[in-house]
């Protein structure tokens, strides 16, 4: 197995409310390798971006947010780095892109400013050698005219071109793990056939990581290799992509699995539905998150926490039937 | 379903264009060709889903269809009347005979009023009943949506996504319309909550007789639930057919690309891709000839000079396409 690079292990996130102190994601622990793409899947409100984003602790921590756990990049615990040593992770070490391109980008600096800026931080060259480095990830990104676009901004580009800004701005210093929060999400299916093929592009030509954080089934049963299934806050399910898809055993991810309308299914069918909603944050359930919601919840689970367990060599589920 | 196509027109519209005026600096004026001449069909008791990328003019033909504006040409005809003739009571009682779902149930739903008073707003509108006969017929309908008595005396914000987007639904069903018009109404919601709208729809479909346009941008979900799917690029619609044959008999090159772009829920499946070049052109200046031409893999010169009209090639399947075209 190739060198594992990111290693998180019990991390839970809790922030400063109004009801209290909630906890949004609660003893997340998951390992990310050289080269390996992973999903995370569920739906709003499952903790997949704050999971995200505790990792490069982009919370505000004096007032907001409140880390514990670990969080091992290499041999350096990220959660303990003082805020100047982090920046040097931040886009140097481990980049990020966000499911709103036209929001994360800069509006009065041009494209090609953006892209030299991180280059500029983070390496010691020169402007013209940033200008030029530039002009080549416009290139690689599969941005046309790359030269005229490096003067553009924001503005002038459409969606899909402005996601390829932000990847080239997130390569730009090549960093070892890339974290994709919804990259397509905003986007129509031929643009998001195109970024998604980007990303797969540079994750085997760079050998670099990739966390692909996505609510959106068929984008990772076409990409990752790895999946976990995250619900309320915890990791519900962890597999192969091939475990997750031809074999779910956490009742939750069964029911996302059915309830995904496919391009193969006849017309008319019913979609099979998951009861109720998620509930809200500090009304967590007693036992298995889940149970409120799941067909075939007993008195057990509904007052003990199942433990997050192996069903097979490469398959992790969190649920009292499979033990 | 070929019933379907078979049932009386509840809806028609011929050569609908919808142009937007923009400024183009320097004093000129130029047109935003959002929709640029569509026909289209809606037959009762079925649902029609429209589908298309961003700008390519399926909401703006939503909204011209619902009366929300007017058209820049062509006619529309709902249940036998053309709308751009009535005026006063004739055009307030049209209204109520085709209503509208749209995408946000979060910015749809007026967040000062209390549901019940949401729904009992549109019968006071229209003076349909007294006060408790409109309570009453409010509360049916909160039920049907699989909503609570008790949900009736709250505020939009203390429901989810889901029940927000029911009650965006009993309001269009609380007046009994003919038609609705959904605009995208599952697109903002998680996929099984989302699943729970799609086959309320579905129910209604069946039980009310009522016909829908599904505008949605997913294929795999307009798919489910369509009997025919039309397929809209820059303001045209360019493929429409039953949504079996579409699927199993893609025509129009366009259609194809879309089609292979969906992302498959299946990890053993690998797909080819057709990728197509570059962006969408502007609909301010939309390619001469086939609007399509510039990012076709097929296209010739002649695609650059004539514009190919929506044309049945097999029963029921039509395409503006000059492939087809002898």
């Amino acid at each position: 197995m190739a060198e594992s690079i990111l290693k998180v292990k019990d991390l839970c996130t809790s922030f400063n409310t109004e009801r209290g102190r909630l906890k949004a994601i609660d003893g997340v622990s998951f390992e990310v390798h050289k080269g390996e793409m992973l999903g995370i899947v569920g739906e709003s409100g499952c903790g997949k971006s704050v999971t995200s984003q505790s990792i490069l602790r982009l919370y505000d921590e004096k007032s907001l947010a409140k880390y514990t756990g670990e969080v091992r990049f290499h041999d350096s615990s990220l959660l303990d780095l003082p805020e100047k040593e982090m920046r040097h992770v931040r886009g140097e070490k481990i980049s990020m892109i966000f499911q709103d391109a036209l929001s994360s980008l800069n509006p009065v600096f041009t494209v090609g400013n953006q892209i030299m800026e991180s280059l500029l931080i983070h390496k010691s060259i020169t402007k013209k050698e940033a200008k030029e480095k530039a002009i080549q990830l416009l290139k690689d990104v599969g941005i046309p005219d790359p030269v005229r676009r490096f003067y553009q901004y924001p503005f002038e580009l459409s969606g899909g071109m402005r996601q390829r800004v932000m990847i080239a701005v997130a390569l730009a210093c090549e960093p070892e793990l890339l974290i994709a929060d919804e990259p397509t999400t905003a986007l129509d299916v031929t643009i998001q056939a195109q970024i998604m093929d980007l990303i797969v592009e540079m994750n085997r030509r760079r050998g670099m990581g990739v966390m692909l954080i996505t609510h959106d089934l068929g984008v990772v049963a076409e990409t990752c290799s790895k999946v976990i299934v995250m619900y309320l806050g915890q990791i519900v399910e962890e597999g192969l992509v091939t475990d997750i898809f031809d074999h779910p055993m956490h009742p939750y991810t069964v029911g996302l699995m059915e309830s995904v309308p496919r391009i193969d299914s006849k017309t008319g069918e019913r979609l099979h539905q998951i009861k109720g909603t998620v509930p809200l944050l500090n009304q967590i359930p007693e036992g298995c998150r889940f149970a409120p919601r799941c067909p075939y919840a007993t008195e057990l689970c509904r007052k003990k926490m199942p433990e997050f367990h192996e069903v097979s060599d490469t398959q992790k589920t969190r649920c009292h039937r499979m033990i | 379903m070929s019933h379907v196509t078979e049932a009386p027109v509840v809806l028609k519209a011929t050569g609908v264009k919808k142009y937007f005026a923009a400024n183009a600096g320097l004093g000129k004026k130029k047109y935003v060709k959002a929709v640029d001449g569509v026909d289209i069909e809606l037959h009762k008791g079925e649902i029609y889903g429209l589908v298309g990328e961003t700008g390519c003019g399926k909401s703006t033909l939503g909204r011209t269809l619902m009366m929300l504006t007017e058209p820049t040409a062509g006619d529309i005809e709902i249940l036998g009347q053309n709308v751009a003739e009535l005026r006063g009571r004739e055009l307030k009682d049209m209204r109520r005979k085709i209503q509208m779902v749209f995408q946000d149930p979060y910015t749809s739903l007026d967040p000062k009023q209390k549901v019940g008073d949401i729904l009992m707003e549109a019968l006071e509108i229209h003076g349909i009943g007294t006060r408790e006969e409109r309570l009453e017929i409010a509360m049916d309908i909160m039920h049907k949506m699989g909503l609570r008595t008790e949900h009736f005396y709250r505020y939009p914000h203390e429901f989810s996504g889901g029940q927000r987007q029911r009650v965006g639904l009993a309001r269009a069903l609380i007046l009994n319309p003919e038609i609705i018009v959904c605009d995208e109404p599952v697109s903002a919601l998680d996929v099984s909550i989302q699943a729970q709208i799609i086959n309320l729809l579905q129910d209604l479909r069946e039980k009310e007789d009522i016909s829908l346009l599904f505008i949605a941008h997913d294929m795999s979900v307009v798919k489910y639930i369509s009997d025919r799917i039309g397929v809209m690029y820059l303001g045209h619609l360019m493929e429409e057919a039953e949504g079996e044959a579409l699927f199993a008999d893609t025509l129009h090159p366009y259609s194809q690309a879309l089609l292979s772009a969906v992302p498959e829920v299946n990890p053993h499946v690998h797909k080819e891709r057709i990728m197509l070049e570059g962006d969408l052109p502007s609909p301010m200046n939309p390619p001469k000839g086939c609007v399509f031409h510039t990012r076709c893999p097929y296209a010739v010169e002649r695609c650059s000079e004539v514009t190919p009209t929506l044309k049945e090639v097999k029963k029921g399947h039509r395409v503006a396409c000059l492939r087809y075209e002898n």
